[in-house]
């Protein structure tokens, strides 16, 4: 009988010892990929050209043979053509203005003609107050609202604008942006909130920001609203992982008796070593597409195995291919954060 | 015919038939003339199984010793039939015996059956199939040979079926049956280094009271109540970026039905007309990410008059002619909402010479249920859900012509089919099944069109000792939503373009009781269509950090999975004892003999990051024995 049973269950050893293997999911689609963001201020402009990344491999292969025009629509002319820099990277020695809308332009081998078209965020000179000590005003949320930080005012722009924080690591010589970030700001866009609440200090003295809110995934966006137009300041604190600055504990917080309103356009990238809050205007287009992007990465980084079923499609604004084109208008703007926390 | 357990079995065969395609590796599953899984109805004894299949689909969850006869039709359907778009398989159960007591057993490695038939008094008599799988036991057995880190942990299973009918002679002409059914397929599988787990269920049960009388040599009337269920879950218990995901789908449906028909059978002409009143109770798609979904209920009513006719004159002329008229109306708390949709079935045959004969049906078919399409990649469960104003009636127009050809042993078909369905149902982001925030499953379908042609063609050859079958089709069927693909056609999953399906069996010896003969099967289907990501392309976020984005094509079902193929062989002998008393029968084969890694589904590896095919049946020895007496 035990012989019998064993047979028979050999024969199931069959069936049971299903086997798994790597699935070729390759579709044949493929598609050409063109990211250019157009960036004021810059006398360059950049592009990266490829070929899309089949399912099962992970890099594209560059495309290094094209032609690439950039043609202002607002005043008519033909503004620049792409040089390529090898590996898919391409260049136009060209600064854009601000207000006018551009149309690309990108012939490949004669079979592929992708368009794309983008209008330029209008440039605004917009006010922020360094680290000061100030009393109680209106949008104060305790009874003891005075503040150690910056603030800034966003109520000139009338596009979204994103946020993030650089500080500058002095080991490896560059900026490293904060994990996460959060704001008093009420109307900031929710996507990615990453649930954690900003801890609070409870040292009223060396607190550099003490509201409640909830932490966010490495940028901030703000959508423009009527509200924003009334004088309200917005905040900004962020939470580097070690071994940086992080908002609430630093000691070395500078104060000033008389805090001074400044003023400031678009500009390059600061030449001090130190940290700093990037502020960017972005067209619609870069807007859409920056946001269905980081939702997506936070989703696959995430927990929800849902993710691998989600089939909605990202933004892109390429006519013929896939990527996006696209503006931004960058701000640089000084931030409480000591030069060196090392 | 050879079968994966080496029983034969009428799904397994109803596959091999023209224009009907199959699905997954080893299932159970048809897709006939474009339809979906849903669109076909099996019945026993005219009472609706949803659940058709066990063992994941590599037999029919009834047991064949408790079936008569099976009929299978997907065109100039019967009018007293259930509401299908596509196709009716209706399984007709024994008679209990009243001459004598018979018993018959079957044991091969996954059911083992016994079943009883005979009279318990002068009128009375019963009828008990049942059927065990010891796999989950088995399993055990072997459990330190197959478990492996990465592999298979642990694996249980419990299948059954068993089914009782009992048969009372009132008096001459007048009987009375009163059967019941159940069966119940459930497994449960942990696979893989972080012990993922996945379990599926399905379950049937089957009341039926029939009464039928004679009231003359030519006339008949049946009346019947029956209560049906069925329900079904899956559930997935995995690890993704290293934290547990619990997801459920989760389906059920009730069914209370009263019908009554009279046939009349003349000479030449046949006449049948009846109604049936079927309460039906839904509890569709569910899911949450924690314990068991709570889902909404649905209750529908569905009242249906039909009558049919025919006209038989053999060898020269047949005519049938059906016709439905349908009332339905679904309640959803305080909302009421109906629907009136007349079903038309015709069917011709003309022997325009000796041994050609040309046919012809035309059939409108509705469908008061969906089975909704898009699920997941790798999700295989299809929802039933009731019709409604946002999900209205399926309905269907199908047109058929042929040919058949007959020389001597020789049978030759070839014929063109078109068929138009509406209303279908569609998941465009397959996510959504999961989500738990999201009211209900309606608020993210789309609904819309399919349309599907093609050729089918059979030959058949019986000979004394050879028999041969060779069924061809050649298709093409499409789905057509307005949300998706920018409203252009696109393939729907089981667009199988080619299938070639061969079966021969040789008889060495067929004497009576003695038969003794090998077959071998063979079949070729073109690969089926799931929706997958088109591919990935490089993106850059504002601080410079570079990844790859996925791109979904607008067109669903865009990648095309591997071509099926598969070769059987098998051996079989029938003998019985001396006295004539003890019968038995003794099949063995080798399912698969190609040893062909035809996928069964689809799964996530969340070690490698890749999706990985999962085939369920290799090469596979089967062996079946069974004695009756």
């Amino acid at each position: 009988m035990e012989n019998r049973f064993i047979i028979f269950s050999t024969l199931v050893l069959f069936i049971l010892s299903s086997c798994t293997r790597q699935a070729d999911l390759d579709t044949g689609e493929s598609s050409i990929v063109v990211n250019c963001i157009l960036r004021f201020p810059s006398q360059t402009q950049e592009l990266s050209l490829s070929y899309s990344v089949p399912n099962g491999q992970k890099e594209s292969i560059p495309i290094d043979e094209a032609d690439i025009t950039l043609f202002d629509n607002t005043d008519n002319i033909l503004a620049a053509t792409f040089t390529s820099l090898g590996e898919g990277r391409w260049q136009a020695p060209i600064s854009i203005c601000p207000g006018h809308e551009y149309k690309l332009t990108v012939n490949v081998d004669e079979n592929y003609r992708i368009t794309a078209t983008t209008t330029i965020p209008e440039s605004k000179t917009m006010s922020y107050m360094p680290y000061g000590i100030q009393y109680p005003s209106w949008e104060s949320n305790s009874s003891r609202g005075w503040v150690s930080s910056t603030t800034y005012n966003l109520s000139v722009f009338n596009t979204p604008v994103w946020m993030y924080i650089w500080n500058y690591d002095t080991i490896n010589k560059t900026h490293v942006i904060a994990d996460n970030i959060t704001t008093t700001n009420p109307y900031v866009d929710g996507f990615n909130k990453t649930g954690v609440q900003l801890p609070l200090v409870k040292d009223w003295e060396k607190r550099a920001f003490n509201h409640l809110s909830i932490l966010h995934h490495k940028y901030l966006r703000i959508a423009p609203r009527e509200e924003i137009n009334k004088a309200f300041s917005t905040y900004i604190a962020g939470d580097f992982s070690e071994p940086f600055y992080s908002a609430l504990t630093s000691s070395e917080l500078p104060t000033f008796e008389n805090p001074i309103t400044n003023y400031t356009g678009p500009n390059t990238i600061p030449d001090e070593e130190k940290g700093c809050v990037v502020l960017l205007s972005v067209s619609n287009e870069y807007d859409k597409y920056l946001k269905d992007i980081i939702t997506r990465k936070q989703k696959e980084a995430g927990d929800d195995f849902t993710i691998l079923y989600d089939n909605t499609p990202l933004y892109s604004n390429i006519n013929g291919g896939v990527g996006i084109f696209c503006s931004v208008l960058t701000y640089y703007l000084p931030w409480d954060v000591p030069a060196d926390l090392n | 015919m050879v079968t994966p357990i080496g029983e034969g079995d009428a799904i397994k065969f109803i596959q091999t038939l023209p224009g009907v395609s199959t699905g997954a590796e080893g299932s159970s599953a048809i897709f006939v003339r474009g339809g979906n899984l849903g669109n076909n109805i099996m019945s026993l004894d005219g009472v609706t199984l949803y659940g058709i299949s066990h063992l994941m689909g590599m037999t029919s969850v009834i047991s064949s010793d408790a079936v008569k006869s099976m009929k299978f039709q997907m065109g100039g359907m019967d009018a007293d039939r259930e509401s299908a778009l596509s196709s009716v398989i209706s399984l007709s159960t024994v008679n209990p015996s009243q001459e004598k007591m018979h018993i018959g057993g079957t044991i091969n490695p996954f059911l083992c059956g016994l079943s009883i038939n005979g009279p318990v008094s002068k009128n009375t008599s019963i009828l008990v199939s049942g059927r065990y799988s010891p796999v989950g036991n088995e399993y055990k057995s072997v459990k330190s040979q197959l478990s492996s880190e990465k592999g298979l942990h642990d694996f249980d299973a419990s299948v059954y079926d068993i089914y009782g009918k009992l048969h009372h002679e009132i008096r001459k002409g007048e009987c009375i049956d009163v059967s019941a059914f159940r069966s119940m397929d459930e497994y449960d599988i942990v696979y893989g280094k972080d012990s993922d787990r996945y379990k599926m269920s399905w379950d049937n049960i089957m009341y039926l009271l029939k009464y039928t009388k004679r009231h003359s040599e030519k006339i008949l009337t049946e009346i019947d109540c029956s209560y049906n269920k069925f329900h079904s879950w899956q559930n997935s218990y995995l690890k993704f970026n290293g934290s547990q995901n619990d997801l459920n789908l989760k389906s059920r449906l009730k069914e209370n039905t009263s019908e009554g028909k009279i046939i009349y059978d003349g000479h030449r002409n046949h006449l049948i007309f009846g109604g049936k009143y079927k309460l039906a109770e839904f509890m569709p798609g569910v899911s949450s990410y924690d314990g068991d979904p709570d889902a909404q209920r649905y209750n529908c009513t569905t009242c249906t008059l039909w009558g049919q006719y025919e006209y038989d004159k053999p060898e020269k002329f047949y005519f049938k002619a059906g016709a439905r008229m349908n009332f339905y109306t679904k309640q959803n708390y305080a909302e009421k909402e109906s629907f009136r949709e007349p079903e038309v079935n015709i069917m011709s045959e003309y022997h325009i010479a000796d041994g050609l004969k040309l046919s012809a049906t035309f059939d409108r078919t509705v469908q008061f249920y969906h089975v909704l399409e898009g699920m997941p990649l790798g999700w295989s469960v299809d929802l039933i859900v009731p019709s409604d104003q946002a999900l209205p009636v399926e309905t269907a127009y199908q047109g058929y012509i042929g040919m058949t050809g007959t020389c001597k042993n020789h049978i030759l078909t070839a014929g063109f089919y078109y068929k138009t369905m509406d209303n279908l149902v569609f998941f465009p982001n397959a996510a959504t099944i999961f989500s738990s925030t999201i009211s209900g499953w309606e608020d993210n379908v789309e609904i819309g069109k399919g349309s599907s042609y093609g050729l089918e063609s059979l030959y058949e050859y019986n000979g004394k000792k050879l028999s041969a079958r060779i069924s061809y089709t050649l298709s093409k069927t499409d789905r057509t939503f307005e949300a998706l693909n920018h409203g252009k056609p696109f393939p729907a999953k089981f667009d199988r373009r080619h299938i070639l399906n061969v079966h021969a069996q040789y008889y060495f010896t067929n004497n009576g009781n003695k038969k003794q003969g090998i077959t071998s099967a063979f079949t070729f289907q073109s690969g089926h269509n799931e929706s997958y990501k088109a591919f990935s392309y490089p993106s850059v976020t504002p601080d410079g950090e570079e990844f790859l984005i996925p791109y979904f094509s607008d067109q669903p079902n865009n990648l095309k999975m591997p071509d099926y193929i598969r070769f059987d062989i098998g051996y079989f002998r029938n003998w019985a004892s001396t006295s004539g008393k003890i019968r038995y029968r003794l099949q063995a084969g080798i399912y698969n003999l190609l040893n062909r890694h035809n996928p069964f589904m689809l799964m996530f590896d969340d070690d490698s990051k890749q999706w990985q095919e999962l085939s369920l049946i290799p090469i596979m020895p089967n062996i079946s024995f069974r004695v009756e007496f």
